[in-house]
C-alpha cells in the first residue's frame, strides 16, 4: 500500500511540474531571479480621429499631451500588458495588422533600454528605434493610420 | 605677743604659724629676737643654724650654678621642702633628664608626673623597650597610638608586634587592606590572619576579580557563595561570558533545577489512515485537468490582452516622462517626428510621430491625411 501511494504521489509530481499552465510552480528559484530583472510593459492603443470630438474618460490624464497630434477624438481601443524579462522581446498585433515588437535590452533602476519595431501590413519597418525610458516612464508611438485616424499607443515601463 | 594656746591635756600647743615664720625669717636675717629664740629653741630649732642654713642655700641658689646633683646630701643640707626643690631642679634640669630610678625616688616624684614631663620632651619614636615600657609605667594603649601614626602604612602584622602593642586585629587589618594590592589573593593564610567577614572579602574579590571569574568548585567553595539565584545569576549573566556550562555537575552545584520534559511535549505520531481508491484517482486526474485547461490558454505567449478598464491607464504625471533616443529608422517613406513635449511640464511624455509620405491604405476606409 505504501508503495503505491508513493507512486501516485510521484506521478502527481511530474504531471505538476510539465504543467506549463504553473510555471512559477516549478521554477521557484528561477522565476524570482527572472522578476528580479523583468520589466512589465503596458502598451494602450488609442484610436486618434477627426470623426467625432469625444475622449474616452479613462484617458483624462493623457488627454493634454495628445492635442499635440490635432485629432478631436480619441477611443481607447484595448491595453495590453507585456512582461519582459531581460533582454526578452514580445510580439504583439495592433488594430489595422500592425505588429509591434519590443525588446528589453538592459535596465537599471532609473531607467530601461527599449528597442521598439513597427512592421507595417506589407511587412516593411515603419519604425525601428532604440531608446532608454525612465522607470516607470511614458513614450508614445504615434502615426500609422488606422480608419481615417491614427493609432497612438502610449507605452509605459513599469519596475 | 601672747595668745591663749591652752589645749586640752595640758601640752603646749603648737605657736602660731605666723609667730613661728616671722621668727625663721628674723632667725635667716640676723634679726630675730629674745622671744624668738625662745620660740624657736622650744621647737627644737637654732637661731644660728637657720641663719647658716639660709645662707648656703642663698649661694647655691645663686647665677651661675645651673645643674645642681640631685643628690640626699643636697637635698638633706638644703633641707628644702620636697615640692620646692623638685620644681627647681626640673625647671633648671634641661629637656632630657635622665630617668634613672636614682633620680626618680631622689626627687621623689610621682610617676606620672615623670612620664608626663619625659613625653612632652621626649623623642618623636620612643623605643618601646619592655624595661621603658616598666620603668615608665606607661598603659599599652598610647604606646601603641604612638607607634602606629609613626609607623607608616603597612607595619608587619607579625605576632610579637601586635602582641606588644596590644593593638586590636581589627585596626592592624584595616592598615593592612588599604595598603594592600588591589586583587588580593585568595589564600587561606591571608584569610586566616586578617580574619575580616567573608562578605566583605567576597565582594572585594568580585569587584576585582576580571571580567570571567572562574566559576570552578575550589572557588565557589572558598567564596561561600550561596546558592541564591542574585549571585550566581549576576556572574552568570555579566561576568561568566556567553556560553556557560550547563552540566549537569556545575546546575546541581549551583542549585539550579535542570528542565525538565513536559508531558505535553510529548510527540505522538497520528494515527494513518487508508485513502480511498476513488480519493487516490483524483489527486491523479487534477494535474491532467490542469495541463488541459492550459493548453487552452494562449500559453505560447504570455501577452494577456484585457479589457481596457480605468485601472489600466498606466500614465503617471509624477514620472519626468523624458527618454533619451540613441537610434531611430524607418523603412519606408516617412518623416519621423520626435516632440519632446512641453518644457516646463517634466510629465509631457516624448511622442515619435511617423508621418508615412506613401501612405498605406487600411482595410475598409478611404485614405486620410495624417499629420
Amino acid at each position: 500500500m505504501k508503495a503505491t501511494r508513493l507512486v501516485q504521489l510521484v506521478l502527481a509530481a511530474i504531471l505538476f511540474s510539465a504543467s506549463p499552465a504553473v510555471p512559477h510552480v516549478a521554477q521557484a528559484g528561477p522565476a524570482a531571479e527572472q522578476a528580479k530583472g523583468r520589466v512589465d510593459l503596458r502598451v494602450h492603443v488609442i484610436h486618434a480621429t477627426e470623426a467625432h470630438s469625444k475622449i474616452d474618460p479613462r484617458l483624462e490624464k493623457l488627454q493634454r499631451y495628445l492635442r499635440h497630434l490635432r485629432y478631436t477624438g480619441y477611443d481607447l481601443l484595448e491595453t495590453k500588458k507585456l512582461p519582459l524579462s531581460a533582454r526578452g522581446k514580445q510580439t504583439f498585433s495592433v488594430a489595422g495588422d500592425r505588429k509591434v515588437t519590443v525588446e528589453l535590452l538592459s535596465k537599471d533602476a532609473k531607467k530601461a533600454r527599449l528597442r521598439v519595431k513597427i512592421i507595417g501590413r506589407k511587412g516593411q519597418k515603419l519604425l525601428d528605434t532604440t531608446l532608454a525610458v525612465p522607470r516607470n516612464g511614458t513614450f508614445i508611438v504615434a502615426g500609422p493610420k488606422y480608419k481615417g485616424g491614427i493609432l497612438v499607443l502610449p507605452l509605459t515601463a513599469r519596475y | 605677743m601672747t595668745r591663749d594656746t591652752t589645749t586640752s591635756g595640758g601640752a603646749q600647743p603648737d605657736p602660731p604659724l605666723d609667730d613661728f615664720q616671722r621668727a625663721t625669717v628674723r632667725a635667716a636675717d640676723g634679726m630675730h629676737t629674745e622671744q624668738d629664740l625662745q620660740l624657736l629653741s622650744n621647737a627644737g630649732r637654732s637661731c644660728e643654724s637657720i641663719r647658716e642654713q639660709h645662707e648656703r642655700l642663698s649661694h647655691l641658689l645663686a647665677v651661675g650654678h645651673p645643674a645642681p646633683e640631685l643628690a640626699d646630701r643636697v637635698m638633706h643640707v638644703l633641707n628644702l621642702a620636697g615640692v620646692d626643690a623638685r620644681s627647681v631642679l626640673l625647671y633648671a634640669a634641661g629637656p632630657a633628664p635622665e630617668l634613672s630610678e636614682r633620680v626618680l625616688s631622689a626627687l621623689g616624684q610621682s610617676v606620672v608626673g615623670a612620664r608626663d614631663s619625659l613625653l612632652d620632651d621626649a623623642a618623636a619614636a620612643p623605643d618601646l623597650v619592655p624595661a621603658v615600657m616598666g620603668e615608665t609605667g606607661l598603659a599599652c594603649v598610647p604606646g601603641g597610638s604612638v607607634l602606629l601614626d609613626a609607623a607608616g602604612s603597612a607595619p608587619e602584622l607579625s605576632a610579637a608586634v601586635a602582641e606588644t602593642l596590644d593593638l586590636r586585629p581589627t585596626r592592624s587589618r584595616d592598615v593592612l587592606l588599604e595598603g594592600a594590592e588591589p586583587t588580593p589573593e585568595l589564600m587561606g593564610p591571608v584569610l586566616d590572619a586578617v580574619d575580616t567577614s567573608d562578605l566583605r572579602l567576597r565582594e572585594v574579590l568580585l569587584e576585582r576579580a576580571g571580567d570571567v571569574p572562574m566559576m570552578s568548585g575550589s572557588v565557589m567553595e572558598q567564596l561561600d557563595l550561596a546558592a541564591a539565584q542574585p549571585a550566581v545569576g549576576s556572574l552568570l549573566r555579566d561576568e561568566a561570558g556567553p556560553p556557560p556550562d550547563l552540566s549537569g555537575e556545575v546546575l546541581s552545584r549551583l542549585g539550579l533545577a535542570s528542565p525538565v520534559a513536559t508531558p505535553e511535549d510529548t510527540v505522538t505520531a497520528a494515527p494513518t489512515t487508508v485513502v480511498p481508491l476513488r480519493r487516490r484517482w483524483a489527486l491523479l486526474a487534477l494535474p491532467a485537468v490542469a495541463m488541459a485547461a492550459a493548453a487552452l490558454l494562449f500559453v505560447s505567449q504570455a501577452v494577456i490582452s484585457v479589457a481596457p478598464t480605468e485601472e489600466l491607464i498606466a500614465f503617471s504625471t509624477d514620472v519626468a516622462n523624458r527618454i533619451e533616443i540613441e537610434d531611430i529608422s524607418t523603412d519606408v517613406a516617412a518623416v519621423v517626428h520626435v516632440i519632446p513635449g512641453d518644457f516646463d511640464d517634466f510629465a509631457a511624455p516624448t511622442i515619435i510621430f511617423i508621418d508615412e509620405l506613401d501612405e498605406e491604405i487600411d482595410s475598409g476606409d478611404s485614405r486620410a491625411e495624417g499629420r
